[in-house]
Formats: structure tokens, C-alpha cells, sequence
């Protein structure tokens, strides 16, 4: 059959949407508690500082996959590293994406449960949740990226005009002071910001779909306004936290968002239990999450081990990601530990993985040129 | 008195032993025997001369003439033995006979008479038009100098003649000579260029097609000078032969959707087309989702507009219902008159179709998972009024909304399977027991026959009538999944559509993807709403059409 579709490209703008709907997932209402109590007042700020950093480090993935344009994280890896060191390496990238996935399963798991169905085993919502999202990742590219586009439009723009509403309890004064007394806090806090804005490793698989017509420059650009629009959309959720519900009060309730938004009430309407509403409009952000993360588990593991189609893979890792999400459900412990762990194997990867691949790459240009002259 | 003597009398066959009845019986039977035989040596040396007959035939083909017209009649009506309608006719032309053959009912007699018949037994009188008493050697110097029709063909296959001969064409045999001349005379009764059945128009052009295939290719022709507007015709079915125009314009269309569509269409492999829906399913990337994946219309103009926007036209003959691929929601949701009032009204109604889709399929299954499972969503009074009306029903809000859809769904069909006169009837009956009485029998809660009329009423607001079985179908699995997970049973039943939708692919064209496409916000100026007439300058860039810009392409 004739190939009417152009199922290999993607431009640097689709490739932003991807981004934000990767980055932007269960962990808004996830993250908010423990970050609040870490950064307190200064949560704002070290959202700014977060986004920079993490942008910063969206930027070396960038040069790094300018440098093998037409190839993947998982195939120039292992001729950087060895087969050894490139085989770590691609497990730690496959590994993050798992452990994001079961923890915002076991997360959403907990949350419908306790805001929509009290009486329903998490389980069950959990198993629901993972067949859309099987279906999803079992689709070729050019279904999910229509699917992530469609999420962007319409689910983001719903959470956008719930989330809004919250802006009647907001009390500025809750916000004060402004200016974080210690400040050291604050920059570890731009670290710990991370579990928002995870998701943006996907660059290192998606690059060679848009180096083919666009530049690094454009890209930057591109990314750098994702970035934005990710930094600016967390920033709105934790000022009107704060300033809603007091730091005292976020960092003591177990999802802050949903509570806020729950005291919300819109004198004259027929609306009312807008956690419902917000919860109709979170749901398919998470969904586009999940989907798309375990399409690039599939992805990496049918590039890795050499096979024409990721489906297989896919259908490998559903069952481990069930059994996974729901043994973080029944322990608080373990799923604060798989949290830290997450957080700081997601930082090495950006900050020390990322880099030291980068360099390699240089080097081996660098003695390639040295070597023909 | 003298006596009588008595002789004895002895039976024939004491004298003449041949004639004994047993005997006599044994040489029936032995004659029934040879007679029997000889008829089965007389049809196996037919058929053994008729494979000879055949061994110089190429394959596939029936016989080929020889320059016997006695013979190549008699192979003719063999193919055509038991077609009470073709008629054969003889006469005599030059001294030399000649057969016409055509099909009664679908020829023109009149024509055949003066332009065939008339014309060659003049050469009888001696004035023949190339003033001698011979008749040519061949049937193109007939054709050129005696026939007086307009389209004839010098043909040398049988097959090809006797095709001819069912399309309405008369064949003319001449003896001495091997060629046959197919003459064009076909006049069959047809319906005559009507409005449309199924999509009316309140400003528009209101010509539809027929089941005539040419009359519906000349309604085309007729709106559109453009020479580079390309029609091939394929014959489809093993048995009926069907014809099948696939039309294009050829400098605007994607290169290689033509192709791929001849491709698909030669792959079609049955013994009958009898209406374009056959077609429809062959030509479809996806078999089994209720979504329809070609457009279809009656009328003209729409398939005109679909290429110019680089799209393929099919027309089947036999059918008024034409159709356009590639298919996408946007082209589903589009009708004539949004072009025919004012853009700012027309994207509101573009708009409204897409609310319209959303409740036909959800609406019902909302209401179940707002009534099961989240009342605490509704304002109190209302929730008090809901709770108040469902205690007078027996079932649960799922039965209810289920046998509302099957009551539903079977007046529907009741209304449109009777006959004109007595839907009304059906439908005044629906109205009351729908409406009224399954309400005052505490059967069903009122407040879900408003949901439900809301449903049918949002269906019946589809341009496509297949696009909408498909919305009424979808409702059944959403109520399901709503009475199963409320409302997060229902969000997870919409991400399962979109992605649904978004799998699905028409000849490359994604079906819902190029709604929200950053990469296609251009075609946002004519899908979910419409820019005025002077601000579409570019082609839909979904189809993707060699030249985008709509005017001063034409050098192409």
C-alpha cells in the first residue's frame, strides 16, 4: 500500500506540545504537599529556578542529539560508551520513565479513589486507567502525537478554567513574605522540582523527527517556550496554593490542589464539587502522560534489542507496571523511597549522564578531525 | 345349419418366434439404448466440436469470429440461449446476409432502423453511397461510408461484442467478413435528474445525481469547464460488470492517491456491484469501525468542491450515492449551506455540530454516571428533583437509559422502513409512548426522556447520515462503561474514541487528527468554523493538494 503520510516528522512546535504534555501529569497534583513543605514561601521561586535549570539541561540533550541528528538516545549511546556503559545508560532512561509511570499510577489509583469512587479498589481504577493507555501506546507515532495534540487543546484548556476558578480564594497575603529568608532552600527546591517538569528526556528520542527541517537554534527556541509555559503554569498552581490554603495548611493536607479547588463556590451558577470537574479535566492529562511514556519504554527496547515494531514491548511491560502501581499503593514508605530514588536517578541523568555523553561525543569529533588532518 | 369349424388358435408368436412380447420388449429397450447413446455421442462430438472451435480462442474468450456468419450466429445464440430480449435480426445487404443483434428494451429501435438497417439495404438498390453494387471487405469502410450513427467501433473479441451488446449497443455481423461493428444506440428508461433525497440545501443548487452513470458524469462536466478535470472508468464485478468513474483533477491531486485508489479498486474481487457501499468497503483501511471511511453524496456540486480541494471522486453506476476519499471528520461535518449563508452564522452552526456529535454519543451516559454516581454534582434542588423522579421508576438509572435507546432505536427504524403514508401514524404512536405514557406508567423518569430526545435530536443534526449510526452505536459501550466507573468510566470512554479516531486513516489522512494539528491551523479558515469566501485562498492542507492557493493555478 502506498504511504500517503509522512509518519517520520514532526515539527519543532508539535514536538513543544509534546513536551508540555509529557512534562505535565499527575504531578500537579502529586508534587505540590512535599515541595510546599520544603520550599515554604520561596516555592515560587524555586519553581523559576527549576524551570531554568531543567531547561538548561533540555538544552544539552538538544546539542547532544544535534550531534547524531538522524539517530536516537538508544542507538549512538552504546558507540559512545561501549556496549556495557551505553546498555546502563539505556536502562537508567528506560528505568526513569517506569518508575514515573507506576508512581503516577499508583498516585491516580489513590486519588479517584478518594474524590470519586470511595468504595471502588484502587486497583480497579488503576487497571481501567492502564488498558486506555495501552491502547494509546500501541498506536504508531502519528496517532499518539494527534492524541497529545488534541489533550493539549481541550483537556489543558478545561484544567486551565477550573483551575482558575480557585483564583475567588486566593489571599495575597497568604503569599508573604515574598522574598525566602534562606535561599540555599530555595535553589535545592529548583532541584526538587524535577517530578513536574520530568518528561523532557523524551527529546533524546524524539530529536531526529524534527532535525530534519529544523535547526538547534529554532529548536531552543521552541523548547525554551515550552519551558515557559511549564514554569508559568506551575507557578500558578503553587501561588494559588499558598495563597489559598497558607503553607502551613498545603504542606498538612494530601492533595492540596484537589482540596482548594474543593473549597471553591461559584455564587449563582449551577456548578458545584468543582474537584469533580477538575478531576474530568486531569484525568486525560495524566492519560497523555502515561500513554506516551510507556510508547517510549516500547520504543527504546524495540530500538535496543533490534525489532520492527514496539507493540510487543509494550504489551511486555503493561502487566509489570500493574503489579508495580499496585505495590506502591499499599505502602506510603516504599513509595517515598521509589519517589527520592526517582528524583535523584531523573537529576543524575540530566545533570551528570547527559553532560559526560555530550562530552564523549565532542571528543570523538574533535579526534575524528584531528585524525583526518 | 352348418357348422362352424373351429380352428385353433395359436399365438403369433408359436409361429414366428421373433415376435414374442418379451422379445419385442428386449428390442425396445435395446433401441431406447442406441438412442440414448447416439444422443450422447451426437452432444459429446458438440462438445468436442466446440472445443475445437474454442482451441484458436485466445483465454478468456468465448469464440472468435470467422468469416461464417451462420456460424458465428449460432456460437451467439448459444451465449445468449434463454435471453428471451435479444433480439436477432436478419437481412439481406449487397446479397450477402447480415445479422444485427441488440438487446430489446435498451436500444433504440428508431435509430437502429434509419441509421443501420435503412442505410445498408439501400446498397440492395443499387444507389449505394460509395456508388457501386459491392459491399466493402471490411466493417470500418462500412462504418465510415454507410452507418449513419454516430459512435460506432470496429471490434474483432467476442467477449467485447457480446459486453457490447449488454450495455445497450447494437452489434452488426456481416457474412464474409470477420470484424463486428458495435453501434451505439443504447435508450433505456432511467430516472430522470431530480433533487436530492437525502441532502437538502435551503440556497443552493438542488440537481442530484441519477443511477445513470453518464448522466451524473455530464451533471459534473456541465459545472466545470476544466479540462484538467481527469476521469478513468473501470468495469467491477465478474457477473454485472459494473462501471466505476474514478474522477480527479489532475494538477491538483496528491500524487499517488489516484494510484492507490485504482489499486484498491482493481483488487475488488466479487460478482456483483449493486450499490457503491460494496465499493465503500473494499476501498476502507479500517473494516470493522462503525466510522464511515468514504463521504458520501448525491449531489454535484459537493464532489465538484472535493476536487478542487484535491480529493478523488467515485461514481457508481447504478447508484446516485457518490463518493469522495479521502475521508475526515471535518469533511463529515461540512454541508453545502454553510456556504450558503453568512460565515459568522455558519461557524456557529459548525460549531454547534460539534457539541451535537459530543451529545449524541455522551449525553445519556452522563446523565447515568451523574445519577449513579456523582448527584452530589448537581445543584441541591435539582439532585432532590432527580432523586424524587427516579423513586417512582423500578429500574436503575442504567436499565432505564438502555431501554429508552432500544424503544428508541426501534421507532426510528419503524418510521424508516414504513412506508410514507403510515410513518406518520408510527411516528404519532412513538411520540405518545416515548413521550407520554412510558412516563405515566412510572416505567422511565421524565428527566431521561428529555435526555435521551436530546440525544436523538443532536444525532439527527448529522450532515452524514452513516456518521451518525455511528455516534448511535458508540452510545451503548459509553453506558456501560458509565454504569460501571461514572464518570471516569465516561472520560476514559472518550480518550478511548479520540484515540480511536485518531488511529483511523483514510488513504493517509488522519480522521480526527487535523482538528487540532499545529502543523494544519490553516485549515481552521474552513473546518471547525468559516472565514468569508474572500479570505479562503488556500486548499485544505489535509488533503494535501499539489497547489494550495486557490486561484491562479490553473496553468498547471
Amino acid at each position: 500500500m502506498a504511504n500517503l503520510e509522512r509518519r517520520t516528522h514532526m515539527s519543532a512546535l508539535q514536538l513543544g506540545i509534546v513536551i508540555i504534555t509529557t512534562c505535565i501529569g499527575a504531578q500537579i497534583m502529586l508534587a505540590p504537599r512535599d515541595f510546599i513543605a520544603d520550599t515554604k514561601q520561596g516555592a515560587w521561586l524555586s519553581i523559576i529556578i527549576g524551570g531554568l535549570l531543567f531547561y538548561l539541561a533540555a538544552c544539552l540533550m538538544l546539542k547532544l542529539g544535534m550531534q547524531y541528528p538522524h539517530e536516537t538516545l538508544v542507538e549512538y549511546v552504546p558507540r559512545l560508551f561501549g556496549r556495557w556503559g551505553g546498555g546502563i545508560v539505556i536502562a537508567w532512561f528506560t528505568m526513569l520513565f517506569f518508575l514515573q509511570i507506576i508512581e503516577i499510577f499508583s498516585g491516580v489509583g489513590r486519588i479517584i479513589t478518594f474524590h470519586m469512587f470511595d468504595r471502588t479498589p484502587p486497583e480497579v481504577v488503576i487497571l481501567a486507567l492502564l488498558i486506555v493507555c495501552t491502547y494509546c501506546a500501541l498506536q504508531d507515532w502519528g496517532t499518539i502525537l494527534r492524541v497529545q495534540q488534541i489533550m493539549f487543546f481541550i483537556a489543558y484548556s478545561m484544567l486551565g478554567l477550573v483551575w482558575m476558578t480557585s483564583i475567588l480564594n486566593v489571599q495575597p497575603e497568604n503569599l508573604l513574605p515574598l522574598w525566602p529568608d534562606n535561599l540555599g532552600k530555595v535553589i535545592k527546591g529548583g532541584l526538587s522540582a524535577w517530578p513536574m517538569f520530568s518528561g523532557y528526556e523524551c527529546i533524546l528520542l524524539l530529536l531526529p523527527m524534527v532535525y530534519k527541517s529544523v535547526g538547534f537554534v529554532k529548536l531552543a527556541k521552541t523548547i525554551g517556550g515550552s519551558f515557559g509555559c511549564l514554569t508559568l503554569f506551575f507557578l500558578l498552581a503553587i501561588i494559588f496554593i499558598i495563597g489559598a490554603l497558607t503553607v502551613e495548611n498545603a504542606k498538612n493536607v494530601p492533595y492540596p490542589a484537589l482540596v482548594l479547588i474543593r473549597s471553591v463556590e461559584l455564587p449563582g451558577t449551577f456548578i458545584e464539587r468543582l474537584e469533580n470537574y477538575m478531576l474530568l479535566a486531569w484525568i486525560p492529562i495524566v492519560f497523555d502522560t502515561l500513554a506516551i511514556m510507556i510508547f517510549f519504554i516500547g520504543q527504546v527496547c524495540m530500538r535496543h534489542y533490534h525489532y520492527q515494531d514496539h507493540r510487543p514491548w509494550v504489551l511486555l511491560f503493561v502487566p509489570i507496571v500493574y503489579v508495580g502501581s499496585v505495590l506502591l499503593l499499599d505502602n506510603q514508605q516504599i513509595y517515598d523511597v521509589v519517589g527520592t530514588f526517582t528524583l535523584w536517578a531523573g537529576l543524575g541523568f540530566s545533570f551528570a549522564v547527559v553532560p559526560l555523553l555530550l562530552l564523549r561525543s565532542l571528543l570523538i569529533k574533535e579526534k575524528a578531525v584531528t585524525g583526518c588532518g | 345349419m352348418a357348422r362352424i369349424k373351429c380352428y385353433n388358435v395359436q399365438k403369433l408368436s408359436a409361429d414366428i418366434p421373433q415376435a414374442s412380447l418379451t422379445q419385442t420388449k428386449g428390442e425396445f429397450k435395446r433401441l431406447q439404448q442406441l438412442t440414448t447413446q447416439s444422443a450422447e455421442v451426437g452432444e459429446k462430438i458438440g462438445q468436442i466440436i466446440a472445443q475445437l472451435r474454442q482451441v484458436p480462442a485466445p483465454f478468456h474468450e468465448p469464440f472468435i469470429f470467422t468469416a461464417l456468419l451462420d456460424e458465428n450466429e449460432k456460437l451467439l445464440r448459444v451465449v445468449f440461449r434463454d435471453c428471451g430480449d435479444i433480439e436477432f435480426r436478419t437481412f439481406y445487404v449487397a446479397n450477402r446476409k447480415a445479422l444485427l443483434i441488440y438487446l430489446e428494451g435498451m436500444t433504440d429501435t428508431t435509430s437502429l432502423e434509419k441509421n443501420v438497417i435503412e442505410a445498408l439495404m439501400s446498397q440492395n438498390n443499387g444507389a449505394s453511397a460509395l456508388g457501386q453494387q459491392e459491399l466493402p471487405e471490411n466493417m470500418k469502410k462500412i462504418a465510415q461510408h454507410i452507418i449513419g450513427a454516430a459512435a460506432v467501433t470496429v471490434l474483432e473479441k467476442a467477449s467485447i461484442a457480446i459486453e457490447s451488446v449488454m450495455t445497450g449497443n447494437a452489434v452488426l455481423l456481416i457474412d464474409g467478413i470477420t470484424d463486428v461493428l458495435s453501434i451505439s444506440a443504447s435508450h433505456y428508461v432511467k430516472r430522470n435528474v431530480g433533487g436530492a433525497n437525502n441532502e437538502h440545501v435551503l440556497r443552493g443548487p438542488n440537481e442530484a445525481f441519477n443511477e445513470t452513470l453518464h448522466d451524473n458524469i455530464v451533471l459534473l462536466r456541465r459545472r466545470s469547464r476544466d479540462t484538467n478535470l481527469k476521469l478513468r472508468i473501470f468495469r467491477i464485478g465478474e457477473r454485472t460488470q459494473t462501471s466505476i468513474a474514478v474522477l480527479y483533477v489532475a494538477n491538483l491531486v496528491k500524487s499517488g492517491l489516484v494510484e492507490e485508489v485504482e489499486r484498491r479498486l482493481s483488487l475488488i474481487q466479487v460478482d456483483k456491484i449493486l450499490t457503491s457501499s460494496t465499493i465503500e468497503e473494499h476501498l476502507a483501511d479500517h473494516p470493522w469501525t462503525p466510522f464511515p471511511q468514504a463521504q458520501t453524496t448525491e449531489r454535484p456540486d459537493k464532489i465538484l468542491a472535493a476536487l478542487y480541494e484535491g480529493r478523488v471522486g467515485i461514481l457508481v453506476d447504478g447508484t446516485p450515492a457518490s463518493m469522495m476519499v479521502p475521508c475526515t471528520y471535518n469533511a463529515l461535518m461540512q454541508i453545502t449551506d454553510d456556504y450558503t449563508i453568512q460565515p459568522i452564522i455558519s461557524s456557529s452552526i459548525r460549531l454547534m455540530r460539534g457539541v451535537a456529535a459530543f451529545i449524541a454519543i455522551y449525553l445519556p451516559a452522563i446523565y447515568v454516571a451523574i445519577v449513579s454516581y456523582h448527584p452530589g454534582m448537581l445543584p441541591t434542588s435539582m439532585a432532590i428533583t432527580v432523586a424524587e423522579l427516579r423513586m417512582r421508576s423500578p429500574f436503575p438509572s442504567f436499565m432505564e437509559a438502555v431501554m429508552m435507546e432500544i424503544l428508541l432505536e426501534v421507532f426510528q427504524e419503524a418510521v424508516v422502513r414504513m412506508p410514507k403514508k403510515i410513518s406518520g401514524a408510527a411516528s404519532m404512536i412513538g411520540a405518545l409512548v416515548i413521550g407520554t405514557t412510558i412516563v405515566q406508567a412510572g416505567i422511565i423518569n421524565p428527566l431521561l426522556v428529555v435526555v435521551i430526545a436530546t440525544t436523538a435530536l443532536a444525532s439527527y443534526s448529522m450532515p452524514s447520515y452513516n456518521f451518525s449510526m455511528a455516534l448511535r452505536w458508540l452510545r451503548i459501550p459509553i453506558l456501560i462503561l458509565a454504569s460501571i466507573l461514572g464518570l471516569y468510566g465516561v472520560i476514559l470512554g472518550v480518550l478511548m474514541v479520540t484515540i480511536h479516531l485518531c488511529s483511523l486513516r483514510s488513504f493517509g489522512e488522519s480522521y480526527i487528527g487535523g482538528i487540532f494539528n499545529v502543523d494544519l491551523f490553516s485549515d481552521w479558515k474552513d473546518s471547525m468554523v468559516r472565514f468569508p469566501a474572500q479570505l479562503l485562498k488556500e486548499r485544505p492542507k489535509e488533503f494535501g493538494a499539489q497547489n494550495q492557493k486557490r486561484m491562479g493555478d490553473s496553468n498547471g
